[in-house]
């Protein structure tokens, strides 16, 4: 059985009142949501409070799957969603400053990589890009969906995740300060952004 | 230089994955400043993200995992009742020292437990991180006869010189990769612990807010793992199942169940928490 009747056997099962097959369904998903969560959120804890409540949604809504479109890209439309929610709720509660990122001048970010742990600066990079963007860039880039299914889970035509995964790794490099181009490009691409 | 290929973000986002374009466009664009430096970016966030693929950090540990369904259990309102997994791989190879700090946990827990009602009596009042171990468990603890005083008392006491023969159990239940010195030694200091903490409940219990304790949603069916610690143990008079713990620093759960001797000495058993198996006894 392919991973994908797998999953409509399980959500069927569990929508006619199987509770073990929503376990199952938690268990063969968390670690793909919690990705998703995690890449999103940056934040542990609260990449867990949004898995949970991603759950929490499957649980209460499975009965809206519907099986022409591959039960991932519905969980990951339902966690992007609840991750929008919690970044919403952390905007208005938010305190602390900006996490610092690189200077795009300094020459040192030549040698990003070759620190021994970059994974930090890169997520905080991450994080300052807008929300829509780094959701597009963590689903095709990281989560490996195809643009088309990234359309889907998103709810955004083909043609506009591929603007924003293309435009969000853009701004994903110019935060990392790692880009080779004079100055004045980089002002003049701000500007047509 | 600006051209015609400026926004052509497909074409760009081709050449940086590394995917077939048409070669006369690719050098167009590459002799396009804007549409380099473009086609740098790409590459460089697509190298930056690639340090992603293989984080170990956006996957869940077994005890988060654990603590996902303990959540959910509680927050939508049904209970596990059986689950009959395949056992995972058992990691046999014990730290002492969190072996140790979970060991003076549990121990400080029966110590803890006539104040929190967890050993004797009902434990419906009982509250936070240890309802959905115990609730389970409820109506047996409910029925059961064992003063909790006494179960404290005899903790407190526990002597030394059984520490000899459970720890053969403990070999014997483990099989034969488990550091055995390390838990000898283990269990010497949680008895000592024990003596110094002289069955103080309040003393006690003022270590536990400082350290981890996770009681979740069993696996194994709870019978099950208190009569393989009833057998792991000699003189069992009474078996209860205290929760799933993290016992080394893995992070894996195993189940704990507590037995009450006839010699009215308390004996803990940690088992595998789907098949139950005993892994180590103490004392």
């Amino acid at each position: 059985m392919s991973d994908r009747s797998t999953d409509i056997a399980l959500v069927e099962r569990y929508v006619a009142g199987d509770l073990q097959a929503f376990d199952d369904l938690v268990r063969r998903h968390q670690d793909r949501v919690f990705g998703v969560c995690l890449r999103m959120l940056r934040d542990r804890d609260a990449a867990l409070d949004a898995m949970q409540d991603t759950f929490v949604t499957l649980f209460r809504k499975a009965d809206r799957y519907k099986a022409e479109a591959a039960f991932t890209t519905w969980l990951y439309r339902v966690t992007v969603n609840v991750c929008y929610d919690h970044l919403r709720r952390q905007q208005r509660r938010k305190t602390e400053a900006l996490p610092e990122t690189a200077d795009p001048a300094d020459p040192r970010a030549e040698d990003l990589y070759a620190a021994a742990d970059v994974r930090p600066a890169i997520q905080s990079a991450l994080d300052s890009i807008a929300p829509e963007f780094r959701a597009a860039v963590v689903l095709v880039d990281l989560q490996g969906l195809s643009l088309e299914m990234a359309a889907e889970a998103l709810g955004a035509p083909v043609g506009t995740v591929k603007s924003r995964v293309f435009r969000g790794r853009r701004l994903l490099a110019d935060t990392l300060g790692n880009l080779r181009v004079p100055p004045q490009h980089q002002s003049d691409e701000h500007q047509r952004e | 230089m600006m051209n015609d290929h400026d926004h052509d973000y497909d074409l760009i986002m081709r050449m940086a994955q590394g995917e077939s374009f048409d070669a006369a466009a690719g050098a167009e664009a590459e002799a396009c400043s804007e549409c380099a430096a473009d086609l740098a970016a790409q590459r460089v966030a697509l190298e930056a993200l690639a340090m992603f693929h293989d984080a170990s950090d956006a996957s869940l540990t077994e005890l988060e995992s654990a603590r996902l369904m303990r959540d959910l259990d509680r927050e939508l309102g049904h209970r596990r009742t059986e689950v009959a997994r395949a056992p995972a791989r058992r990691e046999r190879r014990w730290s002492w020292a969190p072996a140790f700090g979970v060991a003076a946990v549990l121990l400080a827990l029966l110590l803890v437990a006539p104040a929190l009602n967890l050993l004797g009596g009902s434990t419906e009042d009982s509250g936070g991180d240890f309802d959905v171990a115990l609730d389970s468990t409820a109506d047996e603890a409910a029925t059961t006869a064992a003063p909790a005083e006494e179960d404290m008392t005899a903790a407190a006491e526990a002597p030394e010189a059984l520490v000899e023969s459970t720890l053969a159990a403990a070999a014997d239940g483990a099989g034969t990769d488990f550091d055995v010195t390390a838990i000898r030694n283990g269990l010497v200091e949680v008895l000592q612990l024990l003596e110094d903490a002289g069955g103080d409940p309040a003393r006690v219990a003022s270590t536990l807010g400082t350290i981890d304790f996770y009681s979740f949603a069993r696996s194994a069916p709870l019978d099950a793992c208190e009569e393989e610690g009833a057998l792991a143990v000699e003189g069992d008079v009474e078996s209860r199942t205290l929760g799933d713990l993290v016992l080394d620093d893995s992070g894996r759960l195993f189940t704990v169940t507590a037995h009450t001797l006839s010699t009215g000495d308390l004996a803990l058993v940690a088992h595998d928490r789907v098949t139950c198996e005993v892994i180590a006894v103490a004392p």
